[in-house]
C-alpha cells in the first residue's frame, strides 16, 4: 500500500495541496495513505459507504452529519482526494505563524454551524437545532424539555430578534469558548 | 479557626501573605507559647495523626471536585510529570547532594542509600500546600489542573520510593542485588495502580448504595464521607496508595452519586467537605509550626542551603525537559508562562514533612539533620515562593481561571463540537484521546449507569443539568429583582390594631372576639399579588421529568 500512495500521488499535486491547505508533504502523504485504506473499491474517491464502513462513525450521533460535509462540496456524490484534504484542514491547529485560510478560528466556526444549518439559509432554526439535539440525546429527555432546551439557546443567542441563530450572533454566543483548542486535531509528521 | 477569621478581616496583609503562612507563624507562636509556660507537650504532628486523619478529608475534597474532563483530556501530561517528573527530581538531587557530600562540605558522611531516601521525600510535590497557595491566586483551569493533578499523583512514586529507600538502607549499601530494583518498580506499579483500582471499586460501590437511599435520604452524605474514607483505610492497610485510592473514589463516585442524591444531600456534601479539608489543613499548618519548635533538630547550613537550591533547579530544569516531550502531543501547548508557574508551584509541604518524621533515626542517624532540612525547605516555599507568586502571576499576566456557568449555547455547541472532532478523528484513524472518551462514554451509559444510577439515564445529562441550573439562577434573580419595598407589608400587630376597628370583627354571640385573621375580608397587599404570579410562573415552568 505503501508503494501504491506514492505513485498515484504526484509531487505537483502535493505542493498544491500545501499551498491551500498548509499542509506539510508528509501529513499529506499521510493522509493520502488513510484515503486509499478507506477507499476500498480503489476507485479513486469514497462513496458514503466507505465512510459508513467506519464502525466508531456509524454510531456517532452526528455521523451523517459529519459525512455529509465531505459531500457538500462534490458534485457526483463522490469524494477525492482534494476535497478530502479540504475539509480535514478545517481542524488543523492554528500556529501564529502560519496564517491560512482554511483553519482560521473563523472558519472552524462556520464548519461547525454548518452541522446545524441543513437547508444552508445562513440561519439555525428552532428546528435544526431539535433534530442535532435529537441526535444527540436520543430517547429520554421529554420533547418538553427539548424544546425549551431549543428555546432557551436560541433566546440566548438571538440579537436580531428573528427567533433564529444568524452566523454572527453563533460566533458571538461562542466568543469565550477557546474554539482553536476544541476543534483542532493534531495531525502526526 | 479563629485565627483564619482574623486573617481575612486583615484584608491589607491577606493581599501579601497566603493563609498558609500565617497558619504557620502561628503555629509557631503557640509552640514558642508552650515551650516557655511548659505546658502539656502537645503531642507534635505523628505521621499516624496525619496520615489517617488529617490528609483524607483534603483528598477526597480534592477528588470530588475535580473536574473530570479537564483532569483527564491532561492526564497524559499529569502522568508524565507525576511519575517520571518525581522520579528525577529524586535520583538528580539525591546524586548531587551525594556527590557533594563526598566532598565534605557537609562536615559528614552521609550514606548514598540515605541521602536517596531524603531526596525521595523532598522532590514530592505537596497537594496540600499547592492546594492552599493557588486557592489564593486563581490560576486558569489547565494549568491548576496540571500543577494539582501531579500533586496528588505523585504520592504513589513518593511513598514507593521511600519505602525501597528504607528497605534497601536497612539491607545495607551492599546487599543490594537487581533483583531488589527490579522489585522496586515491579512494586511502584503495584501501589500506584492497585490504589487507583481500589478508589474505583470503593467510588461504584458508593455509588450503588446511593442508588438504594431514596427512602433514606438523610444518610446519604454519610455514605459518601464513609466509604471514601474507607476505601483510603483500604489500601493503606494493604500498603498501597491511599491517596490514589481516595482521589479516584471521589472521582468515580461523583459522576453517579450526584445523579442519585437529592439536592440537599448535594448541598450537605459540599459544604461538610470543604469544611473538613478547610479545618485539615489549617491543623496541619498549625502543627508544622509547633513542630517546628518541639523537634529536635540539627542544622547544617550548608545541606539546608544545597537541598534548596537543588530542589529549585531540578524542578526548573525537570519541567523544562518534560514540557517539551508533553509538547510534542499537546494541542494546547505550554507556554513559557505556564511553565514558570509550574516550576514555581512544585510547593514542598506537609506529606514530605509527615514522611521524614517517621524515619527511624535508630537506622539513619542523620533523621535530625533531614528533619531541619526538609522543615526548612517547606518554609521556604510556603512562604518565599508562596508570597512572591500572587505577584508574579500578576505581574506575567497569566490567564486567571473564569468561574462562570456555562450558557447554554456554549454548553450545547461544545458538545457537538466534541462529536464533529471525535467523528474527524475516526475518518482520519487515530486513537485520539476523545475516540477513547466516547468509547468509554458508551460503556458507560450502556453498562454501568443503568446499574448505579437510580433513575433513568439520561446520555447527555450536562445539557440538562446547565439547563437547569440557568433556569433556576434566573428564577431566583426575578424572585429577588421584583421584590418590593417593605412598605406594604403590615406588621402583625398593625393588622391586629386594625382588626379590631374592622366592621366585621365583632362580638359574637359568646361575647367573644373573633379575632381570626383569615376571616377578615381579604384585602391582597401588591406583594400578595406578586407572590402569586411568581408561584404560578414557576409552577408553570418546571415540569416534572416526564419517565
Amino acid at each position: 500500500m505503501g508503494n501504491k500512495s506514492s505513485l498515484m500521488l504526484q509531487e505537483q499535486d502535493i505542493r498544491d495541496i500545501q499551498a491551500e491547505t498548509g499542509f506539510l508533504p508528509s501529513q499529506i502523504e499521510r493522509l493520502y495513505s488513510r484515503f486509499t485504506s478507506l477507499d476500498k473499491g480503489d476507485s479513486g474517491t469514497l462513496s458514503r459507504e466507505d465512510f459508513l464502513r467506519i464502525p466508531e462513525l456509524a454510531i456517532n450521533p452526528l455521523g451523517d452529519r459529519i459525512v455529509h460535509a465531505f459531500f457538500k462540496e462534490s458534485e457526483d456524490d463522490h469524494v477525492n482526494f482534494r476535497q478530502f484534504v479540504r475539509v480535514l484542514a478545517h481542524f488543523r491547529p492554528i500556529k501564529k505563524a502560519q496564517d491560512n485560510k482554511l483553519n482560521a478560528r473563523e472558519e472552524k466556526l462556520r464548519f461547525a454551524f454548518k452541522m446545524y444549518d441543513l437547508d444552508d439559509d445562513e440561519r439555525i432554526s428552532r428546528e435544526e437545532l431539535l433534530a442535532v439535539l435529537h441526535m444527540m440525546v436520543g430517547e429520554n429527555i421529554s420533547d418538553d424539555q427539548l424544546n425549551s432546551i431549543a428555546e432557551r439557546t436560541i433566546l440566548e443567542a438571538d440579537r436580531d430578534g428573528d427567533q433564529m441563530i444568524s452566523f454572527e450572533e453563533f460566533c458571538s454566543a461562542l466568543e469565550r469558548t477557546d474554539v482553536e483548542q476544541k476543534m483542532s486535531i493534531k495531525f502526526l509528521k | 479557626c479563629l485565627g483564619k477569621i482574623g486573617f481575612h478581616m486583615t484584608p491589607k496583609i491577606s493581599h501579601v501573605f497566603p493563609e498558609s503562612c500565617m497558619l504557620i507563624i502561628l503555629g509557631v507562636v503557640i509552640g514558642v507559647l508552650l515551650i516557655y509556660t511548659q505546658a502539656a507537650t502537645v503531642s507534635p504532628l505523628t505521621a499516624d495523626v496525619f496520615f489517617l486523619y488529617l490528609l483524607p478529608p483534603i483528598i477526597l475534597d480534592a477528588g470530588y471536585f475535580m473536574p473530570n474532563r479537564l483532569f483527564f483530556d491532561n492526564l497524559f501530561t499529569i502522568l508524565v510529570f507525576a511519575v517520571v517528573g518525581t522520579i528525577w527530581n529524586a535520583l538528580t538531587i539525591g546524586i548531587t547532594m551525594y556527590a557533594i557530600s563526598l566532598t565534605g562540605l557537609f562536615g559528614l558522611d552521609i550514606p548514598m542509600l540515605h541521602m536517596f531516601l531524603f531526596s525521595s521525600l523532598i522532590s514530592a510535590v505537596d497537594p496540600v500546600a499547592v492546594l492552599a497557595v493557588f486557592e489564593e491566586i486563581q490560576v486558569e483551569e489547565v494549568l491548576y489542573i496540571l500543577v494539582f493533578g501531579e500533586s496528588l499523583l505523585n504520592d504513589g512514586v513518593t511513598v514507593v520510593l521511600y519505602h525501597l529507600f528504607e528497605g534497601f538502607s536497612e539491607l545495607g549499601e551492599d546487599n543490594i542485588m537487581a533483583v531488589d530494583i527490579a522489585s522496586g518498580v515491579a512494586s511502584f506499579l503495584l501501589v500506584a495502580l492497585g490504589g487507583t483500582a481500589i478508589g474505583i471499586i470503593w467510588g461504584f460501590l458508593t455509588a450503588f448504595v446511593t442508588r438504594l437511599t431514596r427512602e433514606v435520604r438523610v444518610i446519604e452524605p454519610i455514605f459518601v464521607f464513609v466509604m471514601s474514607y474507607l476505601a483510603y483505610l483500604n489500601a493503606e492497610i494493604f500498603h498501597l496508595s491511599g491517596i490514589l485510592s481516595i482521589t479516584f473514589c471521589g472521582i468515580t463516585m461523583k459522576n453517579y452519586v450526584e445523579q442519585n442524591i437529592s439536592t440537599k444531600s448535594h448541598t450537605t456534601i459540599k459544604y461538610a467537605m470543604k469544611m473538613l479539608a478547610s479545618s485539615s489543613e489549617t491543623i496541619i499548618f498549625m502543627f508544622l509550626g509547633v513542630s517546628t519548635i518541639q523537634s529536635t533538630h540539627d542544622w547544617n547550613t550548608w545541606f539546608v542551603i544545597l537541598t534548596i537550591l537543588f530542589c529549585s533547579i531540578y524542578r526548573i530544569l525537570g519541567v523544562l525537559i518534560f514540557s517539551v516531550v508533553c509538547n510534542r502531543f499537546r494541542v494546547k501547548k505550554i507556554g513559557f508562562v505556564d511553565k514558570f508557574v509550574m516550576c514555581y508551584g512544585g510547593l514542598r509541604g506537609a506529606v514530605a514533612f509527615a514522611l521524614v518524621i517517621t524515619i527511624n533515626p535508630a537506622h539513619i542517624p542523620l533523621q535530625p539533620m533531614f528533619l531541619t532540612a526538609t522543615i526548612a525547605m517547606v518554609y521556604f516555599t510556603v512562604f518565599v515562593q508562596g508570597i512572591t507568586i500572587k505577584p508574579l502571576v500578576q505581574l506575567l499576566g497569566v490567564k486567571k481561571s473564569e468561574k462562570r456557568q456555562l450558557t447554554m449555547n456554549e454548553r450545547l455547541h461544545e458538545r457537538v463540537m466534541d462529536y464533529i472532532m471525535s467523528g474527524f478523528e475516526d475518518v482520519l484513524g487515530k486513537q485520539g484521546h476523545l475516540l477513547l472518551r466516547n468509547k468509554f462514554k458508551r460503556f458507560n451509559n450502556k453498562y454501568l449507569t443503568p446499574f448505579l444510577v437510580r433513575d433513568k439515564n439520561v446520555i447527555e445529562p450536562k445539557l440538562l443539568e446547565t439547563y437547569s441550573n440557568i433556569k433556576m439562577h434566573e428564577a431566583l434573580e426575578q424572585m429577588h429583582n421584583s421584590y418590593n419595598s417593605p412598605q406594604n407589608i403590615e406588621s402583625f400587630s398593625n393588622l391586629l390594631r386594625n382588626a379590631a376597628t374592622h366592621p366585621h370583627v365583632q362580638m359574637n354571640n359568646q361575647g367573644e372576639w373573633n379575632l381570626d385573621v383569615a376571616e377578615l375580608e381579604y384585602n391582597p397587599t401588591v406583594r400578595d399579588i406578586n407572590d402569586a404570579k411568581f408561584h404560578h410562573l414557576l409552577s408553570n415552568d418546571y415540569k416534572p421529568l416526564k419517565k
